[in-house]
């Protein structure tokens, strides 16, 4: 448990703090509240992490463990170095939080003071409660989903092997193991990160890809919680229930599977679309064009869909032709870079997904 | 219309899966068309990307309620943002009687679906039923009689079963469906085929799970050549292929002399052979219509009991059952017939049943067993040996021999059978 909170600390929340950080130098229009930007980039840790892996286990495959940790450390140390001024920015900004809303609560009347601690006590004894009960049985399950288990069992041949030729074949000849799945293995990357790093402890365990869907799914409430609460809070509390009331949104909260790891950067895409498209800032076209291209880079629906998006921000976007068609031609290379790439080497060299094949299809 | 409702605008009207309020997109929808004129281009672009998705999704996700997932949170954060900015500006009480509404919608579905949410508290929280085969996947582990080139045979297809023999295994498998494995789908007769698994496959085990369709050369080598070693349910099974045949005198040591059940190999018929045998009851469907001695069908001893008709039980009361109240015991019976699905047995003690899955009628002795914890308020414990279901098959015929009732919960007759050996 304890390796597992130092993976889940070090990629969910430092990796993501980093990325935040740099993408905070890019803010200097101040467009985007560094709130925001911070609810967004805590799910760039775990994806970034796993496409970094996905280049080095492509272009430079079967080095050892410790070549991809520091490969990848290497990365964040850069973007650390980037984003180096930063650091204290959000500090300063989130003290400055905390401050206003201190001040906020000192300024409202008891009967307003109270309609606060009780709402606030609601959300946050709920969200305890959840987490107290995850992380001591859920948790502890072992991994049963059929499909996080082909992922899983992928994730564990990418580890053995160094190389992702795997993902282009149909079986796994030491084992005798028959799979196909069209996705990209930006999921299943992430249980081999968490082999890499359990390799240093002489640890076996996949307590970290176990909990990545209830951490996307809290993520996605929590943005609905954001949006909701800049109108009102009982709309956000209603909103966040009614979220939870649909059957299928609930399991992500226990279950194992990418659901809500895919939805999250799908949901982020479309936000940056409609910033790109009002606000027209550069921060804006890079995170719309980054989103999309891990929404691709989760699953192949999210790799249909942000051909919608460019589709959308070609025609809705200002300005004359040649100037939105480098616009749009800038999105559509960061999206190749942040995972659609999988899928062109896929069309020509793996299954011949999209194009060769009978049809577009979802199943993995 | 179902196929409409369920899966093309699925996202809007599954309530199960995705709330009761998703359908509220289509007058809010409908609001946006009408004010279309005053929209900025960003609220287009997102109407544009929704609706193609929906689209997309409700055409090529096949009905796929994952698929239509991908739009659920965005869909219902929309109707609020939208929604608000439709009541905004209305009345204090006429926003707070739609929130109350919707607060009424979303407390129903919550309601709705309330043995949903107690079903998965008593999986994933509480594990009450928690469904997961430890013992068969630990077993497979654990395996110490695998050489580097002997593999496992998955009859498993591409689902749990299967995925979870690759991750939670550290065995190697060849698949059922394998090109490897056409040699064996060659053979006609059965112990060509068994001799290829055996020598050329180097295969020691099979790995089956209960709805991958059987071809009958494997049923019978399974039925015949196969110890089941570890079981998960009645679902997933763990044969191992016997190296020799079964040693005659071994076995009917353990079904006659172990069992609590008295006369369990049918050997002792004091009111004739054409009544019911020693400590028997039930199976007379007619009064002229009891089961028969058979000489030539046996699996243990002389004698076994043969049995034709439809919807009837044989059994024998435990006539000390008290003994074992609030603790486990487990039956084994052997069985031949050729009818399919139709026989099995049930333990009974009055409050609670336990079965065995049900002889699947290839014409061979199988082995069934079910395993009971007699409840501690038990008036009476009846180990029915052959329970016919109802199928209208009067002349239907089963065979009946070695019922082996022991204390205890024991996995397969092979866990048991080692655990007695050891003791010895």
């Amino acid at each position: 448990m304890i390796l597992f909170s130092l993976q889940f600390i070090l990629t969910n929340i430092i990796f993501s703090v980093i990325i935040c950080t740099a993408l905070m130098r890019l803010n200097k229009e101040k467009i985007h509240s560094n709130l925001e930007l911070l609810l967004y980039s805590l799910g760039l840790g775990p994806v970034f992490t796993s496409l970094l892996l996905y280049y080095l286990l492509l272009f430079s495959p079967h080095h050892s463990n410790i070549f991809y940790l520091l490969g990848v450390f290497i990365i964040y140390f850069i973007l650390l170095f980037l984003g180096r001024k930063y650091f204290s920015v959000l500090l300063i900004g989130m003290t400055r939080k905390v401050k206003n809303i201190k001040k906020t609560f000192e300024n409202l009347n008891i009967y307003h003071r109270i309609e606060l601690i009780i709402f606030t006590s609601v959300l946050i004894l709920v969200l305890a409660l959840f987490l107290f009960l995850y992380l001591a049985n859920t948790l502890q399950t072992p991994l049963d989903g059929t499909d996080a288990l082909r992922y899983g069992t992928l994730g564990k041949i990418f580890f053995v092997e160094k190389s992702l030729e795997y993902r282009w074949m149909r079986s796994y000849p030491k084992t005798g193991y028959y799979y196909s799945t069209n996705h990209a293995p930006s999921f299943f990357l992430l249980l081999t990160w968490e082999k890499i790093m359990d390799s240093f402890f002489n640890a076996d365990k996949d307590l970290y890809y176990k909990s990545l869907s209830p951490y996307y799914a809290l993520l996605i409430l929590s943005i609905l919680l954001f949006w909701l609460s800049k109108k009102s809070k009982y709309l956000a509390l209603l909103g966040v229930f009614a979220l939870l009331s649909g059957f299928s949104f609930f399991s992500t909260l226990i279950t194992q599977h990418l659901d809500s790891y895919r939805i999250f950067f799908l949901i982020i895409s479309w936000i940056y679309l409609a910033y790109a498209i009002e606000k027209k800032d550069s921060l804006s076209f890079l995170l719309f064009g980054t989103f999309s291209g891990f929404a691709a880079f989760a699953h192949t629906i999210g790799a249909v869909l942000v051909v919608f998006s460019c589709l959308a921000f070609f025609i809705f976007m200002k300005g004359n032709l040649k100037n939105r068609l480098a616009k749009t031609t800038f999105i559509i290379i960061l999206i190749i870079t942040c995972g659609w790439f999988h899928y062109i080497l896929d069309i020509f060299w793996g299954y011949g997904w999209i194009i060769f094949n009978r049809g577009i299809t979802y199943w993995g | 219309m179902e196929l409409w409702l369920k899966c093309y605008l699925g996202i809007l009207f599954n309530f199960k899966e995705f709330g009761n309020l998703s359908w509220l997109a289509i007058p809010l929808f409908v609001y946006f068309l009408i004010t279309i004129k005053k929209r900025k281009r960003w609220e287009m672009a997102i109407a544009f990307v929704f609706i193609l998705s929906c689209l997309s999704l409700g055409i090529k996700g096949h009905g796929y309620s994952r698929y239509l997932f991908t739009l659920y949170p965005f869909t219902l954060t929309l109707i609020f943002l939208f929604g608000w900015e439709f009541i905004k500006k209305k009345s204090y009480y006429l926003k707070i009687g739609i929130f109350a509404i919707c607060g009424i919608l979303v407390l129903f579905n919550y309601y709705h679906s309330r043995d949903i949410y107690k079903q998965y508290w008593r999986y994933k929280v509480t594990f009450e039923d928690y469904y997961f085969p430890y013992e068969v996947l630990r077993f497979i582990n654990n395996i110490e009689d695998l050489s580097p080139d002997s593999v496992i045979l998955l009859c498993a297809g591409r689902s749990f079963p299967y995925q979870s023999y690759y991750y939670h295994t550290n065995k190697k498998g060849i698949d059922y469906n394998n090109p490897n494995m056409r040699a064996f789908h060659r053979k006609k007769n059965k112990e060509e085929a068994l001799n290829i698994l055996r020598n050329k496959l180097k295969i020691k085990y099979i790995y089956f799970d209960w709805i991958f369709e059987r071809t009958r050369i494997l049923s019978d080598i399974i039925t015949n050549d196969c110890d089941l070693v570890s079981r998960w349910e009645n679902e997933l099974y763990l044969y191992r292929i016997r190296e020799k045949d079964l040693d005659k005198e071994e076995l009917e040591k353990s079904f006659i002399n172990d069992s609590l059940l008295k006369n369990g190999s049918f050997e002792s018929w004091t009111d004739g052979a054409s009544r019911n045998p020693d400590f028997f009851q039930g199976a007379i469907i007619t009064p002229e219509d009891y089961p028969i001695q058979e000489e030539k069908e046996v699996k243990v001893g002389k004698y076994s009991a043969k049995i034709t008709g439809d919807n009837f039980n044989f059994f024998q009361y435990l006539s000390n059952f008290e003994d074992y109240k609030d603790n486990n015991i487990s039956c084994f019976v052997w069985v031949k017939t050729e009818v399919p699905n139709k026989y099995r047995i049930e333990l009974y003690d009055g409050i609670k049943s336990s079965y065995s899955k049900r002889h699947w009628g290839g014409g061979n002795w199988e082995l069934l067993q079910a395993t009971h914890k007699i409840d501690p308020s038990a008036e009476f414990v009846n180990i029915r040996v052959i329970q016919a279901a109802n199928t209208g098959g009067v002349d239907d015929v089963v065979y009946v021999d070695g019922a082996l009732l022991v204390e205890g919960y024991w996995n397969t007759f092979y866990q048991y059978s080692l655990n007695i050996n050891k003791k010895e």
